[in-house]
């Protein structure tokens, strides 16, 4: 039997009422004056150069004693992790008693395009971890790195373990040696040196051009048909808008610490061999002897499961819990099931092992 | 359809573009309704107005949708702006996936009303598809007609000369030409380039020609290799931009396929597809499932490491030459820029390290002078956990 069993008048009717959606969803697009992010109340605490450290407003009473420091990537921007009410991993930690600080790394510009992974790592991170540890008085905090900041977190906990209280790693690349990830296949066939070089920092768009090419269809045509289904809920349209906003939002990627990340770590998967060295030490993950939640995707895209699941066998820690979430690279922050399950666990994880 | 018509421009006609549009909608589905009555019919002899109304209202659409853009209002934010783009984008991904739809049923439903085997039938009108794709005057790629212009050296470095003006800027008018020529000559014309040259070469002629007719030694020896380099550059990169996109239209073939297996199978289940939207899903990640199998594989991975590969080489040389220029004015180039912001950088690690240091010595002394412990002359290096007491905003004018 010939499957396609579309009638003529109904394929009309349906393009007609497409085109109509398309109509009505743009005019309720001019409606929105404002895209609304990271709603929670929050305090700038610290910065240095573009590297900001904010505070947010704590919901318990007596919140936890250690607080937690969110590490993000390079990439996108933050507020990913506080993108809405209702769907914020930072409104769910304060909620259950967490204390949660945020680093936002800022927009790089070719002024920046020097800046190195030392610079990221020993230089800003670990001024914000003084920081806290100041404001708290504590000899370690909680570190949450998520993404590329995981990796980041890692290196910088292998680095000076004293003052990491207890290492949340989430959809964090460790081993890169993996066929799973279109972006660790195809970053073994540029030349970074030539890339950098030639563009000084690399541009967001192009890193976005590649983000892209995971699923051409389905995310530069699909999605926004499959959008218009939904686009007469207000709210449908804002969450959209949200996300659209947050993907598209991608800062420069500064060029030494591209060239170091992608040739040491994509290139050479030097981090479980041991053999990255920032600010002339090298980076031991067996130095990494607190205890460690890894939390990865079982459909991450970006970074693939194998990735991520292999850090229990590279820590020196002998207390690593791993958890593995059903959804993607981003459902882990936003989805329903990561807001009634994920935070929930984090919190419990990190408050039996804060006193 | 041409990309031109494809494009469309916004009507002038449309004082009130809803109440146009829902006149348009209406005028044509009551046209619909009257030729239309089926695929059979559609497939007349006369089937072709219905098919030239569709392309028009599909161009009133797009051109339509096209115009609201420009009205929305100057306060909506960039990701407004930039979501009702890429809507359109989508709306002309499903217009277009409708016609061919439409056109694959126009050729298909007769023969299969009359018992012949559809999956041959499927297989040939998505064959005919590919070949347009790949060598009809439509295609987006046309290997050969590049190949022939592109094949004789003279002619190349012609088209390089339009690359130079990017850099150098002041015959913009004969690069505007130029570029419309280029345009003429993707779609299928290889002579509209060389007609047309006339302004560029001669521009081209008492710059850059005479420029590189001296010979490559002495005072300009350096900068005709710098040109020479900056040439080969340009000509990997087209090479390259060549294997990659024609991988990935070959790799649309195989899409096809893979679309005509799926729906093999969906027949011999007896499942059907209803609606155009079930079938621009299908097609959707189809066609994503068979580019993730390509893109995970080595030899794409080479192509396209490749392709940016050479693109980076060429606009490293294209740097070397604008250094050269601005240089020449007197004006700092990107390079020397650079070295400045090299330096300011290592100023502030240096400044940055010292002001730790300082903030540890400070720590130090202060806890000397708690314990009554005697303070060294010479202070010792830091090597307190708290190298950073009080740091706070106000510490943060490193920059």
């Amino acid at each position: 039997m010939f499957p396609i069993q579309i009638k003529p008048d109904e394929a009309v009717k349906e393009l007609v009422e497409f085109n109509q959606k398309v109509m009505r969803g743009i005019e309720s697009i001019a409606d929105v004056r404002e895209i609304d992010v990271a709603p929670t109340p929050r305090e700038l605490v610290f910065q240095e150069d573009k590297c900001v450290l904010y505070h947010y407003t704590p919901r318990a009473e007596t919140p936890c004693r250690v607080p937690i420091v969110i590490v993000y990537a390079l990439v996108n921007r933050p507020y990913m992790v506080d993108i809405q009410e209702g769907r914020s991993m930072v409104q769910n930690l304060l909620n259950l008693g967490m204390d949660v600080y945020l680093i936002d790394w800022g927009y790089a510009d070719r002024g920046d395009m020097f800046l190195t992974m030392d610079d990221y790592i020993n230089g800003y991170l670990d001024a914000c971890i003084e920081v806290v540890r100041e404001r708290h008085d504590l000899d370690a905090v909680n570190v949450l790195g998520i993404c590329q900041g995981g990796t980041f977190s890692l290196c910088y906990a292998a680095l000076h373990p004293e003052k990491v209280k207890n290492l949340i790693t989430m959809v964090t690349p460790v081993d890169f040696d993996t066929r799973d990830g279109l972006l660790n296949i195809w970053s073994r066939f540029v030349d970074v040196d030539a890339m950098v070089d030639a563009l000084g920092n690399v541009p967001g768009d192009f890193m976005n051009g590649g983000f892209l090419m995971l699923k051409p269809f389905q995310l530069m045509a699909q999605k926004y048909v499959g959008f218009l289904s939904t686009i007469d809920q207000e709210q449908s349209l804002r969450s959209f808008l949200r996300m659209e906003k947050w993907i598209f939002d991608s800062p420069d990627q500064v060029g030494e610490t591209y060239r170091q990340f992608v040739k040491e770590f994509f290139q050479e998967n030097k981090l479980i061999k041991g053999e990255v060295e920032i600010g002339g030490h090298k980076v031991d993950l067996k130095n990494v002897t607190m205890p460690v939640l890894n939390v990865f995707a079982t459909e991450d895209h970006l970074v693939p499961p194998a990735s991520s699941e292999v850090l229990e066998r590279h820590v020196g820690s002998t207390d690593v819990t791993t958890i593995s979430f059903k959804g993607g690279h981003i459902g882990i922050y936003v989805s329903g099931r990561a807001q009634k399950e994920l935070a929930p666990a984090l919190a419990e994880w990190v408050r039996s092992r804060s006193e | 359809m041409s990309a031109e018509e494809r494009t469309g421009a916004p009507s002038e006609a449309v004082a009130d573009w809803v109440q146009q549009t829902r006149d348009l909608t209406q005028a044509w589905t009551e046209a619909q309704s009257r030729i239309w009555s089926d695929w059979l019919a559609a497939a007349r002899p006369a089937a072709d107005v219905p098919g030239r109304l569709m392309s028009d209202w599909v161009n009133q659409w797009q051109a339509l949708s096209r115009t609201s853009l420009a009205g929305l209002p100057p306060d909506a934010p960039e990701t407004s702006r930039e979501l009702v783009e890429r809507l359109l984008s989508g709306e002309q991904a499903f217009l277009g996936f409708f016609e061919m739809t439409t056109a694959m049923m126009k050729a298909v439903a007769p023969a299969i009303d009359v018992g012949e085997d559809w999956i041959n039938l499927l297989r040939r009108f998505l064959d005919q598809m590919k070949d347009d794709m790949l060598h009809g005057r439509s295609a987006w790629m046309h290997t050969e007609a590049l190949t022939g212009v592109t094949g004789e050296m003279s002619e190349l470095w012609r088209l390089y000369s339009i690359e130079l003006q990017r850099l150098y800027g002041p015959w913009t008018t004969a690069y505007a030409d130029a570029a419309r020529n280029m345009a003429e000559a993707g779609r299928g014309d290889p002579t509209a380039m060389r007609e047309t040259y006339a302004g560029l070469l001669n521009a081209y002629e008492v710059t850059f020609g005479r420029f590189l007719s001296a010979p490559a030694v002495g005072l300009t020896r350096e900068s005709s290799e710098r040109l020479l380099r900056s040439f080969d550059a340009w000509v990997d990169m087209n090479r390259a931009a060549v294997d990659f996109q024609t991988e990935i239209a070959n790799e649309g073939m195989h899409a096809v396929e893979a679309l005509i297996a799926k729906l093999v199978d969906m027949g011999e289940k007896g499942e059907e597809i209803t609606s155009l939207r079930q079938f621009f899903d299908l097609w959707s990640e189809t066609v994503d499932s068979v580019y993730y199998t390509l893109f995970g594989s080595d030899s794409f991975a080479n192509l396209q490491g490749r392709f940016v590969n050479s693109a980076m080489e060429y606009r490293r040389r294209q740097a070397e030459l604008l250094d050269e220029a601005m240089d020449s004015i007197g004006l700092p180039g990107r390079r020397e820029v650079d070295q400045v912001h090299r330096r300011v950088h290592e100023l502030r690690r240096e400044v940055r390290g010292l002001k730790r240091e300082i903030s540890a010595l400070r720590t130090e002394l202060a806890a000397r002078e708690t314990t009554g412990e005697p303070v060294p002359a010479t202070p010792a290096a830091p090597t307190a956990r708290r190298s950073r007491p009080g740091a706070a905003a106000s510490e943060s004018a490193t920059s």
